[in-house]
C-alpha cells in the first residue's frame, strides 16, 4: 500500500528536521554556548588583564602626539600605517599603538605611561573562549567542520519553518513531550531571524570564504584565483598610499582634530585613528568610527565610516559616511552586523546574548525531546540509557563546569607561571572529558546534570571570590567589577537550576507536565 | 538490471520515516553543485559590475546549498531527486561555459 503524496512530504520534512537535528545539534550547541561568551568577549578579554583596571579617560583629552613620538623613538617601529586605537574600542581602556607586522605598545591614557601589556602567552581567555566558538582549536578540521554544521542548522531552519507552517502546533502541553515540543517551537519562532543571519555569517565565514576559489576563477576569466581578488576592492576598499615629500613638518595635536571629526560628523563615536606619513607635510589621518544611528548598515566588518585630516594643515581630506556604499556592501553588511557586533554598546550585546541562549535552550530541548521519544519505549522495563544522551549531557550541561575551571584557573594559576595558558587550556580539556566519563559512570542522568550544574556554579563563584582576593572590589573600575557580577549571577542561576532540577525519571514527568497536575 | 535499477529510481519508498542514503548524497552533493553553479552565474546575469555582484553570490552561496539540499532530499522519487541535481548542473555549467 503506498502512502499519498503529501503524507510521504511530510513524513520526509519530519524525519530529515528530526535526523539534521541529531546529527547537528552537539556542534550547534557548542557553537553557541562559546558564542556567547563571544558576544562579551571585550568585557572579559578587560577582565582578564589586571593592567586594564584603569579608569576611563574622555578620548577628545588624551595627548596622543607625546604617545606616539615616544613610540617611534623606537627605530624598529614602523613609521608608516600606525593605528592607534582609542580607549573603549572593544572594551579595552588603554590607548594602543600598533601596525600590522608588530607587537602593540599600550598607554594608560590617564598618566601617559606605557603599559606593561599581558600578551598571548600569559593570559588568553577571552580569544580563547572565541577560538572555541568557531572550532580553530582545531584548525582547518575545525572550521571547516563548524561551517557544515552550520550549513546544516540552515537547513533546519528551512524545514523547521515548513514544518511550523504545515503542522499546527497546539500550545497545551500536558505531558513532558509536550512540553520540549512546546519549548523547541516557541524559541525558534520568536528568534529564527536573528539566528538565521547569524548562523549565515557563520557559514559564510567558515565554508563560503573557504571554498570561493573556482567561483572567483570562474568570475574573473581566470585571473583571480581568490574571493579577495574579486570583491576586495568593494568589500575592503584601502586608500591609496599618499607619496611622501618627505618635508618635515609640524604635526597638529590629534586630539583637537579628533574635535574636528566629531564636529565633521557628529553621528560617530570614535575608535581608531589610521596614521600615514607621521611627521611629513603630507600626513594623513583617518578617524575611523562606528555610527549607532545606523545599525545593519554599518558596524559589521566591511562598511567602515570615517573622517581624514592633513595632520600638518589640518584640511579635511575626506569624510565618508555610512550611506556612501553600494548595494551589495550593505547586503553583506546586514548579514554580519548580528555576528561581530564591533563597537556597539553593551546594551544591545546582552540583548542579542539572552536571545542566544534562548537557541542554545531551544536546542537542548530539540534533543530532549528525540531523546524523550527514544526513552517511552522503554518505559517501566529498564533504565534509559542512551550514548547520544551521554554525549550530549557532557557536551551541553557538562561544558558549565568545564568553562567554569578556565575561569577560575585565570586566578588560581600565578601569572609568572611558564606556560600558563596551556595549563589553563590543558586543564579545561581534561574536566570536559571528565564530564563525559561522568556522565557515563552515572547511571541516572539527572542526577550527573544536577552535579554538573551545582559543580559550575561553584566554580563560577569561587572564580569571582578568588578575584576579590587578590583585588579589592572596591577599588575596580565599573566595567571590571560587572563582569564579576555577572559571573556571580551566573554562578548563583547555576546552583539554582541544580536546586530545582528534577532528581529522576519520575520526578522530571511531574516537573514538566501542566501545572495541573503538579498541584 | 536496468529496468531494476529504473524501477528502485521511479517508485516512491512506501513510508517517509527514513531518508536514505541515495537521497542523503543527492542532496549533499547535488545541492552544493547546484547552489555554487547556480550562484556563480547568478553573480554574471545580475545587473551590475562582478565585482559586486559576487559579494552577493559570496554571501548567499551556503544558504542556497541548504535551501537546494531540503529541496532535493524532499523529492517525490529518487529519480525526481536525481533530476534535480542532474537538469540544473547540466544547464548552469553549460551556460557558465558559453559566458566563460
Amino acid at each position: 500500500m503506498k502512502e499519498p503524496k503529501s503524507k510521504l512530504f511530510s513524513q520526509r520534512l519530519f524525519r530529515l528536521h528530526v535526523a539534521a537535528g541529531i546529527t547537528f545539534s552537539i556542534i550547534m550547541y557548542i557553537t553557541i554556548f562559546f558564542g556567547v561568551f563571544a558576544i562579551f568577549l571585550p568585557q572579559i578579554q578587560a577582565w582578564e588583564k589586571p593592567s586594564r583596571y584603569i579608569e576611563k579617560v574622555d578620548i577628545k583629552d588624551i595627548d596622543y602626539n607625546d604617545i606616539i613620538n615616544s613610540v617611534l623613538k623606537n627605530p624598529d617601529f614602523p613609521k608608516d600605517n600606525i593605528l592607534v586605537n582609542l580607549p573603549g574600542r572593544m572594551g579595552d581602556p588603554a590607548v594602543s599603538i600598533g601596525n600590522r607586522f608588530v607587537k602593540p605598545v599600550v598607554f594608560n591614557p590617564a598618566t601617559q605611561k606605557e603599559i606593561k601589556d599581558e600578551d598571548k602567552s600569559i593570559t588568553n581567555l577571552a580569544a580563547f573562549l572565541n577560538e572555541l566558538h568557531y572550532g580553530q582549536p582545531l584548525k582547518l578540521i575545525g572550521r571547516l567542520s563548524f561551517g557544515f554544521v552550520a550549513v546544516g542548522t540552515m537547513l533546519l531552519i528551512i524545514t523547521g519553518l515548513i514544518l511550523i507552517y504545515l503542522f499546527k502546533f497546539k500550545y497545551k502541553a500536558t505531558n513532558q513531550q509536550a512540553t520540549f515540543s512546546t519549548v523547541h517551537v516557541k524559541v525558534f519562532t520568536w528568534t529564527f531571524i536573528p539566528f538565521l543571519l547569524i548562523t549565515l555569517s557563520g557559514a559564510v565565514m567558515n565554508v563560503g570564504l573557504v571554498s570561493a576559489g573556482p567561483m572567483s576563477k570562474i568570475l574573473t576569466k581566470g585571473e583571480a584565483s581568490s574571493i579577495d581578488g574579486v570583491v576586495g576592492t568593494v568589500l575592503f576598499p584601502q586608500n591609496r598610499p599618499v607619496k611622501k615629500e618627505n618635508i618635515e613638518a609640524k604635526m597638529l595635536p590629534l586630539s583637537e582634530l579628533l574635535k574636528k571629526a566629531h564636529e565633521a560628523n557628529p553621528q560617530l563615536t570614535f575608535k581608531q585613528i589610521k596614521l600615514l606619513n607621521w611627521n611629513d607635510t603630507t600626513a594623513r589621518a583617518d578617524f575611523i568610527g562606528y555610527n549607532p544611528y545606523k545599525p545593519f548598515l554599518n558596524g559589521g566588518i566591511f562598511n567602515i565610516p570615517y573622517v581624514s585630516f592633513n595632520i600638518h594643515t589640518g584640511k579635511l581630506i575626506e569624510n565618508k559616511k555610512v550611506l556612501d556604499s553600494v548595494v551589495p556592501v550593505f547586503i553583506a553588511e546586514g548579514i554580519f552586523f548580528l555576528h561581530f557586533l564591533f563597537g556597539i554598546d553593551i546594551f544591545s550585546r546582552t540583548l542579542i546574548a539572552l536571545m542566544m541562549a534562548m537557541c542554545g535552550i531551544g536546542i537542548g530541548f530539540g534533543v530532549m525531546l528525540w531523546l524523550e521519544k527514544k526513552a517511552k519505549k522503554f518505559e517501566g522495563k529498564i533504565t534509559f540509557y542512551h550514548w547520544m544522551g551521554k554525549i550530549s549531557l557532557a557536551t551541553m550541561i557538562g561544558v558549565i563546569p568545564a568553562t567554569a575551571i578556565l575561569f577560575l584557573l585565570q586566578w588560581v594559576l600565578p601569572f609568572e607561571l611558564e606556560d600558563r595558558v596551556l595549563w589553563q587550556q590543558g586543564m579545561f580539556y581534561n574536566a570536559w572529558l571528565a564530564t563525559l566519563f561522568w556522565s557515563f559512570y552515572r547511571i541516572n542522568s539527572y542526577q550527573a546534570s544536577k552535579e554538573f550544574f551545582i559543580s559550575g556554579g561553584i566554580l563560577f563563584i569561587l572564580s569571582v571570590l578568588l578575584h576579590w582576593i587578590y583585588y579589592n572590589p572596591t577599588l575596580l573600575p565599573s566595567t571590571i567589577l560587572s563582569v564579576d557580577i555577572v559571573l556571580l549571577f551566573l554562578g548563583v542561576l547555576c546552583m539554582f537550576i541544580a536546586k530545582k532540577l528534577p532528581k529522576n525519571r519520575t520526578d522530571a514527568k511531574i516537573f514538566w507536565s501542566s501545572k495541573k497536575r503538579r498541584n | 538490471m536496468i529496468s531494476n535499477f529504473y524501477n528502485y529510481l521511479i517508485l516512491p519508498e512506501e513510508k517517509g520515516k527514513k531518508i536514505g542514503l541515495f537521497r542523503t548524497l543527492s542532496a549533499i552533493f547535488g545541492g552544493l553543485a547546484v547552489a555554487y553553479l547556480g550562484m556563480t552565474l547568478l553573480a554574471f546575469t545580475l545587473p551590475m559590475e562582478v565585482k559586486q555582484s559576487a559579494i552577493i553570490s559570496i554571501m548567499l552561496n551556503t544558504f542556497v546549498w541548504a535551501g537546494m539540499a531540503t529541496w532535493i532530499a524532499l523529492s517525490y522519487t529518487r529519480l525526481s531527486a536525481l533530476l534535480k541535481f542532474l537538469i540544473p548542473t547540466i544547464v548552469f555549467s553549460i551556460t557558465l561555459y558559453i559566458l566563460y
